[in-house]
């Protein structure tokens, strides 16, 4: 364990932008590669996220705490945000039956 | 078709970031220089004084968001389903 937290400690700053850049390109490309809504949600959750983590990197670099507020004003604003588009979603299964969003390319039912 | 330009732009978006940040130099470790930063007292602080009208209105944003959820998921009684 003391070992572990020793190693993080040289993690340099680079490596937590690296992989906040893979999350965030995993998100995009979910979003464009799947027609299921709620895996698009599920991956414009993966880019909040990893722009939280980002946030989160640069607060302690730093040793400034507002990014890690920052960090709650997104969790809320994803909540809120998942919760309509949640509603949205289900209104969309109610209307044509199924979640796929081939079927929402005209935009009318 | 669509998934092929789907993978190239998200890898294209991969390889740009990736490219910026080879010309970044290797920056310090991310050390925590001071230790009550992340701690719930400090951040509790920090929120309810420099942030606390940030605070307020995204209770309003998630008030908004429950009320627009439960109006758009709630069945209408009269409408008929299809």
């Amino acid at each position: 364990m003391e070992s572990l937290t020793n190693t993080i400690k040289l993690v340099p700053l680079n490596h937590y932008i690296l992989l906040c850049s893979i999350i965030f390109s995993i998100g995009v490309m979910g979003v464009l590669l799947r027609r299921n809504a709620i895996i698009i949600f599920m991956s414009i959750e993966l880019m909040l996220n990893s722009v939280n983590l980002l946030l989160t990197a640069f607060s302690v670099y730093h040793g400034d705490a507002s990014g890690q507020v920052f960090v709650f004003f997104v969790m809320a604003l994803a909540a809120a945000e998942v919760a309509v588009g949640l509603a949205i979603i289900v209104m969309i299964y109610r209307n044509t039956n199924s979640v796929d969003t081939n079927v929402l390319n005209r935009l009318k039912w | 078709m669509v998934k092929i330009a789907a993978v190239l732009g998200g890898g294209c978006l991969l390889v740009v970031l990736v490219g910026c940040l080879k010309q970044v130099g290797v920056a310090d470790p991310v050390l925590l220089k001071d230790p009550g930063l992340g701690l719930v007292q400090n951040l509790g602080k920090v929120l309810f004084n420099e942030f606390l009208l940030p605070f307020e209105i995204s209770s309003l944003l998630l008030l908004s968001a429950m009320v627009g959820a439960v109006l758009l998921a709630t069945k209408d009684p009269k409408q008929k389903t299809v």
